[in-house]
């Protein structure tokens, strides 16, 4: 009963899913299609950009590229309902995964379900299309393991190169998981007993077979289509693309008021709570993981996501110590029975039509318009709408692929174009002669007000009108 | 009623009995707590932004018109009560939140000129530290715990360590929270100190609101008795519980001696109800970065605190915990409250660092030593201390100065909010300042930020009359005004690695005929 309520909570809850109200607001999406379209027909891994005038024939690798397959397949076969049912199945198995895991280590189904629901607040933030789910579930998979070896199936261990080799092509946060790997190994080095500390070192038969799995997975990293580049991706991410970082929502710390920061508040409360109620013996390990967890969340919106991963077995553990006290068997199997086949029927009712789904993607983005672009024009675009336009093979000067653009210095040069600062020289730089913004942006608003620049197409979008202007074939010299 | 404050240790005396008079006294007065107080009066004026160097001291916008404020108090004789400076609310009401805390940078101002600035800055931040080592010395009798407290607390602090109201209301909360512990100890006839804190307080700033919260969490947190755990609470006894409450009633009823009756009171909660628009934009009502240097420390603390606990466990009352939940919260919800949470934590903070850390006796000190680096604190102030033409340097490095004692009494010229509290201190008619709870109840907040986005600009200016402008260069509304014609830059300033423009519209360009704008 509790995973068919687990499944179906996303459906319920998850604004991504219910109804689909968010699901198509994702920029990204359109140009993960684009990519796999891209590898499906040339069968090569991407090299250079393939969308952007403004980075042509600059190198670009595609980091996810294993993570969009299944969803281009998924759109191919069902449209636009392919993508609400792999972004729908990919959130289930990490709730089901963060449950098994609860499960295996509480021992108590209620813990399980209620630290589960909880984590599912967080995993919000991220319940989009996105290729990091998938990530999250190899993560999922990497401390499932660390948690069976703590139980004595150690040989387990041997799953993490091949996991890691998978991983590295799903997403960066391969490094995040081999990051946690290394904390598993350091803090197993020493033996602790100090208060509520309690740590056994490992012995050295564990060591060395923990080194060599560490090394294993650090080696087979390199089985990708892109060698070194795809190891360095994450490193680049971290170093180089400081204004990705700066600017992004999801990169920026999160807010208590949000329903993500609620969930996190509510699950630290319950984690001290249940730890004064009734204290347990802590490893370093699981404490450093804790903090880490805590800390990436509340510095970095998106890594509520991640701590949901890391935290939700050891919340469950404490919820079953102190609160979830009810047997796993006290149940009623007819009851258990009627509530799955109430959550099978309503997933069949939440599951939206392709004609919902169709008029969801064109309330969020100008299909109209970004149809009537001519390949030869170069278009200056929000990058929001950079990625429905890479789908639909029009031109881009900017899309959500910020890695590439940042490097290149165009995503700066965009966002001063957006903002209205220095719009008109960097325009003539790209020899820009049609733009496409929402009316509320900067640049909008100057455009109408100067010589030389006229809207020649107007569509309703979400909360507004995108408006395409078109250079004057003779326009008044700018300054 | 409190079972986890550790028990005052007996001293023995740091005094040897065959010591001369003059010995005894010299090491009476250099105990460990004199080389503790010299370093941390001197620790803002090495290492905070707004001290060390008046990096900061002087950029702060909300200062000038603070002074204004002052200087307005005391030559008209009366209070404030209606709209003084910015011309798009002339006449409406508006009270002055913070008149008694601006009184001393003005007195201190007019005597000691922006030196006076930097002095009451310096002091009122040093009476923070030092009430919070205070008050974790008071606690774990550690002289080493409530310093190391104090100092963590000193790097939160520096979140708000400029020429800001908001410090005082900081130092009323302190002693808030040090008749709370007080009364935990045993003095309970301190409570009745309480009415009359509050009474000065929300003449000072409006985080009396929290301070009223927390003595009421502290009075309900004592109504119940708790014993599960690592959670032990004892219930006041009826007498406790009556004094609470006569003494709560009485810091409620003390809210209103102020010059504006309830308008005062009703201040902070206009803010968390009205002020939306302020609290999304303005920078410090942000989330910290924990990657951000306050953040780093907000963290450290954190840690410190969950591994003492987990290598010494103690019991907590439920007021404590909530008290600790609230200021980690608080700090990491919104940047400005690490300054609180500093507050707040400091004592429990010296509790855990005494307990698991800490266990140096405090007579373990060398006067000589102790004498040594207070003198050399002292020499350290005194050479710090910046001279007035420093001081008049680093103001032109933050305001332009010039252009603002250009505009003309006449002139409706639009600004950005940063200069128009140098620009009321100046006696220039401004469109907006930092004050921006009156310009956000008359819309004139949305349509500021509107013009400053592009977004109806045009309208926006023409629908107040303005006819002068003055920004950034690189700001949008700049690059709209040089490519739109009706407007030529008519002065430009050049501010430390800023470019201030002031644009006018030209004679003959008369605002022309636009719908209002669409913000109201």
């Amino acid at each position: 009963m509790n995973m068919a309520l687990l499944i179906l909570l996303p459906m319920v809850a998850a604004p991504t899913l219910n109804y689909a109200r968010t699901l198509l607001v994702d920029p990204d999406i359109w140009w993960h299609l684009s990519n796999a379209r891209l590898l499906l027909a040339t069968h090569h891994a991407i090299q250079t950009d393939p969308y952007a005038f403004t980075a042509v024939g600059q190198r670009w690798i595609d980091w996810e590229w294993l993570s969009e397959i299944p969803y281009w397949y998924s759109y191919q076969v069902f449209g636009l309902r392919g993508i609400y049912l792999i972004t729908w199945l990919v959130l289930a198995a990490n709730l089901i995964f963060v449950y098994g895991r609860g499960y295996w280590l509480a021992r108590s189904a209620d813990a399980a379900l209620w630290s589960t629901a909880i984590a599912f607040f967080l995993m919000t933030v991220n319940s989009g299309p996105r290729m990091i789910e998938f990530a999250y579930l190899a993560m999922s998979a990497e401390l499932a393991i660390l948690e069976a070896v703590d139980r004595g199936h150690k040989r387990l261990l041997w799953l993490l190169p091949p996991l890691f080799c998978l991983w590295i092509n799903l997403h960066g946060t391969w490094l995040v998981g081999l990051g946690l790997l290394g904390i598993y190994i350091a803090c197993g080095v020493f033996s602790l007993n100090l208060g509520a500390f309690e740590q056994r070192a490992f012995s050295r038969n564990m060591r060395v077979q923990l080194l060599a799995v560490f090394l294993a997975s650090a080696l087979l990293l390199l089985v990708n289509p892109c060698g070194w580049r795809l190891v360095w991706q994450p490193f680049d991410m971290m170093f180089n693309q400081k204004l990705s970082v700066a600017t992004l929502a999801e990169w920026q710390p999160l807010s208590l008021s949000s329903m993500e920061g609620r969930g996190v508040v509510i699950a630290i409360a319950l984690m001290v709570i249940a730890n004064c109620i009734r204290g347990r013996k802590w490893k370093v390990y699981e404490l450093a993981m804790i903090f880490f967890a805590w800390y990436t969340a509340i510095n970095h919106h998106r890594f509520t996501y991640l701590a949901a991963i890391i935290t939700t077995p050891m919340l469950a553990r404490d919820l079953s110590r102190t609160i979830a006290k009810d047997p796993n068997t006290n149940t009623i199997p007819k009851a258990n029975l009627a509530m799955i086949a109430g959550a099978v029927c309503a997933m069949v009712f939440f599951f939206p039509s392709e004609a919902s789904l169709k008029k969801m993607q064109g309330i969020m983005f100008p299909m109209q318009t970004i149809a009537s672009i001519e390949p030869s024009w170069r278009t200056y675009n929000e990058d929001y709408v950079g990625g429905m336009m890479d789908l639909q093979s029009k031109p881009v000067f900017i899309d959500s692929r910020f890695d590439s653009f940042e490097h290149l210095g165009v995503m700066a040069e965009a966002r001063s174009i957006l903002d209205g600062r220095n719009a008109f020289a960097l325009m003539d730089k790209y020899r820009v002669d049609h733009v496409l913004v929402k009316d509320d942006k900067q640049i909008a608003y100057l455009l109408q007000h100067t010589a030389g620049w006229r809207i020649v197409r107007r569509e309703k979008a979400w909360q507004g009108e995108y408006l395409l202007f078109a250079k004057d074939p003779a326009p008044a010299a700018t300054q | 009623m409190d079972s986890t404050h550790t028990e005052p240790a007996t001293i023995p005396s740091a005094v040897s009995p065959d010591l001369s008079p003059f010995q005894r006294r010299f090491r009476s007065i250099f105990t460990r707590h004199a080389l503790y107080i010299a370093l941390l009066v001197v620790l803002p004026v090495a290492l905070s932004q707004s001290i060390n160097a008046t990096l900061t001291l002087l950029s702060d916008p909300d200062l000038w018109w603070h002074l204004a404020d002052a200087r307005l108090l005391f030559s008209a004789g009366h209070f404030i009560h209606t709209e003084p400076y910015a011309f798009s609310v002339a006449g409406q009401p508006w009270i002055n939140p913070e008149w008694l805390a601006e009184v001393p940078f003005w007195l201190s101002n007019q005597v000691f000129g922006l030196r006076g600035i930097y002095l009451v800055t310096w002091l009122v931040i040093a009476a923070n530290i030092l009430l919070v080592y205070a008050r974790g010395f008071a606690r774990t009798r550690n002289a080493d715990a409530a310093f190391w407290a104090a100092g963590l607390s000193f790097l939160l602090m520096s979140v708000n360590a400029g020429p800001r109201m908001i410090v005082f209301g900081y130092v009323a909360l302190s002693v808030e929270l040090l008749i709370l512990e007080a009364a935990d100890r045993g003095r309970q006839g301190w409570l009745w100190l309480l009415p009359v804190v509050f009474c000065v307080w929300i003449n000072l700033h409006g985080t009396w609101v929290i301070g009223l919260a927390l003595f009421a969490l502290y009075c309900a947190a004592g109504m119940i008795r708790l014993q599960m755990g690592a959670l032990a609470q004892e219930a006041f006894t009826a007498p406790e519980r009556k004094r609470l409450l006569a003494v709560l009633a009485a810091t409620l009823a003390a809210l209103f001696i102020n010059p504006y009756g309830w308008r005062l009171v009703w201040s902070p909660i206009d803010m968390m109800v009205n002020q939306k628009l302020n609290i999304a934009s303005v920078a410090e009502w942000q989330p910290l970065k924990i990657g951000s240097f306050e953040g780093v420390t907000l963290m450290i603390v954190l840690l410190v605190m969950v591994l003492a606990n987990l290598k010494r466990g103690r019991t907590w009352r439920v007021y404590d915990l909530a008290v600790v939940f609230f200021a980690f919260y608080a700090a990491v919800d919104h940047v400005r409250f690490l300054f609180l949470a500093a507050v707040l934590i400091a004592p429990t903070l010296a509790a855990d660092l005494a307990r698991s850390f800490s266990s140096e006796p405090n007579e373990k000190t060398i006067p000589a030593m102790n004498a040594l680096i207070a003198a050399a604190a002292v020499c350290y102030l005194a050479i710090m201390f910046p001279s007035e033409a420093k001081l008049q340097k680093k103001l032109q490095l933050a305001f332009p100065l010039q252009t603002i004692r250009s505009i003309e009494p006449a002139w409706r010229t639009f600004n950005w909010d940063y200069l128009g509290g140098r620009m009321a201190f100046e006696s220039k008619p401004a469109f907006i300042d930092s004050r921006l709870d009156t310009f956000e109840h008359h819309g004139v907040l949305q349509n500021y930020m509107a013009a400053m986005n592009l977004n109806d600009s045009l309208a926006v200016l023409d629908y107040y009359r303005i006819d002068h402008v003055l920004v950034l260069e690189p700001q949008p509304i700049a690059y709209l005004l040089k490519h739109t014609s009706g407007w030529q830059i008519a002065r430009r300033e050049q501010v430390g690695p800023q470019t201030f423009v002031l644009f006018a519209r030209v004679p003959d360009a008369a605002p022309t005929e636009r719908p209002a704008p669409s913000t109201p």
